[in-house]
């Protein structure tokens, strides 16, 4: 079971042919056990990516996890800081939203169908700031860039939750892209440094090779979905503009609560 | 035009992207936006905001991608910079989405050149901070917004402790060589702290470690990345080059004393970067260079709001730093004068005693010491200083500034001012003597060029830079035709009358040749009444076309600050009564208790300000003007309705200007004097730099809009010629006539033409006597000068020959005087025949003086009786130097009559310090309106005492104690404070002490020396000590004072020698006596906060945790205050000895 990685736990379903493309990951199937499992690998990987070049603060998590000394107070006092959108005890809103956005960093990374990931942004140091949730870009035939909104989905209403996260992305791409564009242009790739300066040019001129993204975690499967989005994003001219992804959890509170749990465990 | 909607601008910066709107779509979006503003409506479109971004992009590309031209990357973010200005005015923004548009907005604006804007984004944010810890999300934000708006408050209050608490945190987090999750934002705050600190200390260093932490930052490869703090990063890196450029350290020469940079960068207010004309006029790497001491004529026009005055003070700084001689500024009212003078104190507080920086504004030869000063007078008082001590005034002062050089051309007073330059100009030629000459509005420079550096050696710099953009509009009004009803005939004979409802039109072009968008009010703004069969309109039925304008105001003020300029005094009354009419809102309320002191409760102006609307012109009196002027500058007056003689007199920046109308009717009908340079003045003080980055400007027409009305606010230079009052028509048929006089015979010396050959006779005497002062030739003198005037740059050659014969006939007239005469007339000042008439003046005086048989004077009273008594006055007042306003009875209509005013009654009783209410009432009481009373007294005190008086009186007083001396008479020699006595209507010298130190109030000065005077436990205490001796909170209540007179009578309490302000922003500790009130130990840490329960300015409180230990004595408040408002952290320990308790005060050492 340790073994797996966090996809395999789910049930995947392509939806390649419907317009735009999506995809469903399901745990549905999972019984309490897997699930708890699931929450434990979600909760492994968003401390991972946020101690990222800190290996200190890094051991010191994975040493308490496994039962060894408590934090010093140094230690706890700075993992609070850099754990901070984890916390279970914070806006439980905030905890779950945290969560969908490192749901949908693992499964972007671990989709083997998908063009393989030349570059992954997200989820961000601050997770409810305003602003684009995710980057992604992969190495078709030419490198294609996603811009992803993510949000996740308790209640009954989906398509408002979808219009929303269309309209956010709509309305703000350029202003998101813009800071994008002009950090990213730094990188030492020389065939993505004139790629990511004209990141915000591209998008409004609806360039092939930028896509518009929306990932959903909610507590229900779908027959169909996203049928909408094409109509925000008319002017991508990419053969696919739009992709899909929702991500299926029973209880998204109790997951949310018990990603926190595991991350935050003697803080 | 603005030139953000220049269509070819547009162009540039959008070039040829698709999915956006196109330059003229752009355009008109932008011309929407910018009127939906003036509507007051402030939501963007969404179009606008896209483009914003899209334009943000193009900007910040790195050149080394080679995607955009650099051009069309500085066109983009100045068109970015307008999309994010007006988007921040938007409502319901929230406080990360404004920090997020500002620090956008800031960056487009400085790297588009436009710097001023930068600031103006910010403005939301002052007295608004939102809290911010080391992990809040909008920290990034917060320190570029702060950074980039040098908000020394704030960075000194928080960046550099969030700088220290972040890199604990960031320590916690990282291995050698990588950094944690905030890494980014960490070296974000320090290298933004180490930019502030080159900027304000000037430390190099720091900048290039700032430039490694910033670029690491903006590089920063953490994956779960703080996006924001790496886009501030990558920005202010970006910007580092502008730093570097504008910086005034990288501005002043390598030699400068830092202390020259320091005064700017500490000064208050901080000024840590110049604005692009400032930086192209003083940087280092042109020849020639304007700081270079051998560069000594400059020539410069830069617009109003444009940076000038901070050129001219780097200018004075750093000459005084170097040459060690003094600064004369001149500039030509005496209200701009003060207004230089505090800005010259407060910046040059670094670097010499504040009471050497002074308003030379006396009747006194006071040209300065040992030590280099800096003296601020108008043209007249300079000219006074050299009649009486040229060579002393060339050897105190190396540097003479003329601002507002363009009044070389005024028809009053720019003779003065072009025989004082021109002769400076001439005698300095071989010397090291500079001479500057700016101006905002200058027509044909190259005259002026021409005149003050005909080689071509000097500097000259010329630029139409402006800061905030400028809206232009139209007003207008338009009947109803739908609203017609004929009225009912009073008589069954009258003539049929209609009346139509009027709406107002504002016809707003905000491009050069785009289409004009007229808004219509919504409600009628007056009636129209017209007699159709003789097609006449009612004038007293219809509304007066001023009063249509005040829904106008109303609206505008939502935006800000609103200047209305009227034509004529009576019409900025009536016409602030009807705004204020329609205001709800309140006004400074000591500022409504002044005016009912003043002027009284009834008055219509003490009526406006409660309501946050007041009125300015000439004949209000002058406390109630600073007061104005100063709640305008502070926000507590959203409406000001003035006559031009504010724009002439002050710089008062609004928000928006109005122009009621261009004239007046008058005798050959309706004569336009708003144009040209007056018109430029006004309208140049729309647009606050850095308080907003637009501003709008409204011409209001009472007549039928045309296209061609928008042409009127943009006069040509062709409208505003620099011509030499020697050189127009009117003077040369003066000169005819002197020389049809001198023809036939008659006496240079004597003669009386006009103003022109006056002045053009007293010119060539006063050459006269300075060759015969220097043992050099006359007429080697006069040839030497008169060539060097602007005048002879101007004059074909036959009228320069003609001149040049009336000076040969001045010459031989001078030679016929005593030397002894000769000399007195020339230093007078007069003009010739008048210093000639007051000779027999003088000789009455001495002989009344002389029959006193010894008797000492025991009165002020006494003394202007014995010198103006005897019929003196009325002769002194029929002089033609004497322009004497005559009262009448009412405003105009049948029976308006002049009044016969008791002269000498008046004099004696505005001496003896009479209410200014009590005045109108005894001597202009057959005027029936209270309000024209007071009026008429205003114009007639002005006109008498301001200038004219003293004046006559300080050359009497001259003469009278010389003839005394001479004759060795028994008699006493006349006060030489006499004419000060009369200038400002006070009857000691302490009251002329207090005035001459900047206490603006006559009750106030008059207040506090009588109590002085009256003080029996006083001792041997100077009036200052004296005054300092009280305690601060009461002087409130003792002597009735206004917060303007608080601050002014801190001014003066401050020891004439102290340097603390200097001393503490140069790294010193200073320790000083403190009041105490309550028990401390030894060397306790104490905070400096105000004490509550006091309007501003309040005492000084020293806390120890919480508890009010001590205040600062008021004789060093205004000093560390001043320290206090640079934001810099001071550190302060209280220390008891005996009795006494001392604080020692210095620069917080965190920073």
């Amino acid at each position: 079971m340790t073994t797996r990685r966090a996809s395999e736990h789910l049930t995947w379903t392509r939806h390649s042919e419907a317009d735009p493309k999506w995809t469903q990951a399901s745990a549905l199937a999972l019984g309490a056990a897997d699930i708890g499992q699931l929450a434990t690998m979600i909760a492994g990987h968003a401390v991972e990516h946020r101690l990222s070049h800190s290996e200190a603060l890094l051991d010191a998590w994975r040493r308490v996890q496994a039962g060894g000394a408590l934090y010093t107070g140094i230690e706890a006092e700075a993992l609070r800081a850099y754990l901070h959108p984890l916390d279970p005890s914070s806006d439980p809103d905030h905890l779950e939203g945290a969560v969908a956005e490192y749901l949908w960093h693992v499964l972007s990374i671990e989709d083997d169908d998908e063009p393989p990931l030349v570059r992954i942004d997200g989820p961000k140091v601050f997770l409810t700031a305003p602003g684009y949730d995710g980057l992604t870009v992969r190495r078709d035939e030419a490198l294609v860039f996603t811009l992803w909104e993510i949000k996740k989905h308790t209640g009954a209403n989906l398509s408002g939750v979808l219009s929303d996260a269309y309209r956010q992305l709509s309305l703000k791409a350029a202003r998101y892209l813009t800071e994008v564009a002009a950090t990213s242009q730094l990188i030492a790739d020389q065939e993505l440094a004139p790629l990511y300066a004209r990141l915000v040019e591209a998008w409004i001129a609806g360039e092939p090779h930028l896509r518009a993204g929306v990932a959903v975690t909610a507590q229900a499967e779908r027959a169909g979905c996203f049928h909408r989005m094409r109509e925000s994003f008319g002017h991508l001219r990419a053969p696919d503009p739009c992709v899909g992804l929702l991500a299926v959890l029973s209880d998204i509170p109790s997951f949310a609560r018990r990603v926190g749990e595991v991350a935050w465990t003697g803080l | 035009m603005d030139r953000a909607l220049n269509r070819e601008l547009l162009q540039t910066a959008l070039g040829d992207a698709t999915g956006l709107p196109t330059p003229r779509e752009l355009a008109e979006l932008l011309a929407r936006a910018e009127v939906a503003l003036i509507r007051g409506a402030r939501d963007v479109d969404p179009t606008l905001i896209v483009t914003g971004w899209y334009l943000h992009s193009v900007g910040s590309a790195l050149p080394a991608l080679q995607l955009y031209g650099l051009e069309r990357q500085r066109q983009a973010f100045q068109v970015a910079g307008h999309i994010f200005d007006l988007a921040l005015d938007a409502p319901d923004m929230d406080t990360v989405e404004r920090l997020r548009f500002t620090f956008a907005s800031q960056v487009a604006n400085l790297r588009g050149s436009l710097d001023p804007n930068a600031i103006a984004a910010y403005r939301w944010r002052r007295g608004d901070v939102p809290p911010v810890e080391p992990v809040s999300e909008d920290l990034p934000l917060q320190i570029g917004t702060a950074l980039l708006a040098m908000d020394s408050r704030w960075l000194f209050d928080r960046l550099y402790g969030l700088r220290n608490a972040l890199a604990v945190l960031d320590q916690a987090g990282s291995v050698e060589g990588q950094g944690g999750l905030f890494r980014a934002r960490t070296r974000l705050a320090e290298g933004a702290a180490g930019l502030h600190r080159y900027l304000v200390y000037g430390v190099a260093q720091t900048l290039d470690r700032a430039q490694a932490q910033l670029e690491e930052a903006a590089r920063d490869t953490h994956p779960a990345a703080d996006l924001d703090a790496r886009w501030v990063a990558f920005h202010l890196w970006q910007l580092l080059g502008y730093f570097r450029e504008s910086s005034l350290w990288a501005v002043l020469p390598p030699g400068a004393a830092p202390t020259v940079a320091r005064a700017f960068t500490m000064g208050q207010p901080a000024v840590t970067t110049l604005w692009p004309p400032q930086v192209d006029l003083l940087r280092r790497d042109q020849t020639p260079y304007a700081l270079d001491p051998a560069v000594r004529r400059l020539v410069f026009s830069i617009p109003t709001s444009s940076g000038k005055t901070l050129i001219a003070q780097v200018l004075a700084a750093d000459h005084l730093m170097r040459e060690g001689m003094g600064v004369c500024f001149v500039a030509p009212t005496r209200s701009l004068c003060r207004e230089v003078e505090a800005s010259l104190r407060g910046r040059l507080r670094a670097l010499v005693r504040p009471a050497d920086v002074r308003f030379d504004d006396s009747q006194f030869i006071d040209i300065g010491g040992e030590e280099p000063v800096v003296r601020v007078m108008t043209p007249e008082r300079l000219a006074f200083l050299m009649r009486t001590d040229l060579d002393g005034v060339l050897a105190a002062y190396g540097l003479f500034v003329f601002d507002e050089a363009h009044t070389v051309a005024d028809r009053d007073r720019g003779w003065t001012l072009e025989w004082v330059i021109s002769t400076l100009h001439a005698l300095t030629q071989q010397s090291d003597h500079r001479i500057i000459a700016m101006s905002a509005a200058l027509g044909n420079r190259a005259a002026l060029r021409g005149w003050l550096d005909p080689t071509d050696t000097g500097f000259h710099f010329d630029s139409d830079w402006r800061g905030p953009r400028r809206l232009h509009a139209i007003y207008t009004t338009v009947k109803d035709d739908a609203t017609a009803e004929v009225l009912p005939r009073p008589r069954p004979n009258s003539p049929e009358r209609v009346r139509y409802e009027l709406r107002g039109r504002l016809h707003v072009r905000p491009t050069a040749t785009g289409r004009v968008t007229s808004l219509e009010t919504t409600e009628p703004v007056g009636a129209l009444v017209v007699r159709p069969a003789t097609r006449t309109r009612d004038e007293k039925a219809s509304t007066p076309f001023y009063q249509t304008l005040a829904p106008l105001v109303g609206a505008l003020r939502q935006g800000g600050p609103v200047l209305v300029i009227t034509p004529t005094k009576i019409e900025a009354s009536r016409l602030a009564s009807a705004v204020a009419d329609q205001a709800e809102f309140e006004g400074p309320a000591w500022l409504v208790d002044l005016a009912v002191a003043r002027v009284g409760e009834n008055h219509p102006l003490t009526a406006c300000l409660r309501k946050g609307v007041a009125y300015h012109h000439a004949s209000l009196p002058s406390e109630l003007l600073l007061g104005i002027e100063s709640e305008v500058v502070g926000g507590g007056l959203a409406v000001v309705v003035a006559t031009t003689t504010l724009t002439e007199g002050v710089n008062l920046p609004v928000k928006s200007v109005v122009i009621s109308a261009q004239g007046v009717y008058g005798p050959n009908g309706f004569e336009e004097f708003i144009t040209g340079a007056r018109l430029l003045n006004a309208v140049g003080r729309a647009g606050r730099a850095g308080k907003e980055a637009e501003g709008w400007i409204v011409l209001a027409r009472n007549a039928e809009f045309g296209i061609g009305d928008f042409q009127r606010l943009a006069p040509t230079e062709d409208e505003m010629p620099i011509a030499s009052t020697l050189s127009i028509e009117a003077a040369l048929q003066e000169l005819a006539e002197l020389e049809a006089r001198l023809a036939a015979g008659a006496d240079a010396a004597l003669e009386r033409i006009g103003r022109v050959t006056d002045g053009f006779v007293s010119f060539v005497w006063y050459l006269a006597a300075i060759a015969e002062d220097r043992d050099t030739d006359i007429e080697t003198m006069v040839q030497q000068v008169l060539p060097q005037t602007l005048a002879w740059q101007q004059l074909n050659a036959q009228a320069r020959t003609r001149y040049g014969s009336v000076s040969r006939h001045v010459i031989a007239a001078y030679r016929g005087r005593d030397e002894e005469t000769r000399r007195r007339w020339s230093r007078a000042g007069t003009s010739i025949q008048t210093a000639a008439r007051l000779e027999a003046i003088v000789a009455g005086v001495v002989g009344v003086i002389q029959s006193r048989g010894g008797a000492a004077f025991t009165s002020t009273e006494e003394i202007l009786k014995a010198v103006l008594e005897g019929g003196r006055l009325d002769r002194l007042y029929t002089l033609p130097e004497a322009v004497i306003a005559r009262p009448h009875n009412q405003r105009s209509g049948q029976g308006t009559r002049e009044l016969a005013v008791d002269h000498m009654a008046l004099v004696l009783d505005w001496v003896g310090g009479a209410s200014v209410q009590y005045l109108a009432d005894t001597y202009l009481g057959e005027t029936r309106d209270p309000v024209f009373r007071l009026e008429e007294l205003a114009d007639l005190t002005t006109s008498a005492f301001d200038n004219f008086l003293p004046w006559i009186l300080g050359i009497i007083v001259e003469w009278v104690n010389g003839r005394l001396a001479d004759d060795d008479a028994d008699g006493p020699a006349l006060p030489l404070a006499l004419p000060s006595f009369v200038r400002y209507g006070v009857a000691s010298e302490h009251a002329v002490h207090l005035i001459r130190s900047g206490v603006v109030s006559r009750p106030l000065a008059t207040k506090v020396a009588d109590e002085y005077a009256a003080s029996s436990d006083r001792g041997d205490s100077s009036l200052r000590e004296w005054l300092c001796s009280v305690d601060f909170a009461d002087w409130r209540g003792r002597f009735g004072a206004t917060p303007l007179d608080l601050r002014s009578l801190l001014e003066f309490a401050r020891p004439p020698d102290t340097q603390l302000a200097a001393r503490l922003l140069n790294d010193e500790e200073i320790e000083i006596l403190v009041h105490a009130v309550g028990a401390v130990g030894a060397h306790v840490a104490v905070s400096l906060v105000d004490v509550p329960g006091h309007p501003t300015p309040s005492p000084l409180g020293l806390w120890a945790n919480d508890a009010l230990v001590a205040t600062i004595l008021p004789e060093h408040q205004a000093e560390v205050d001043a320290v206090r408002a640079t934001g810099i952290p001071l550190q302060v320990t209280l220390a008891t000895e005996g009795r006494d308790m001392t604080a020692r005060i210095r620069l917080a050492a965190s920073v």
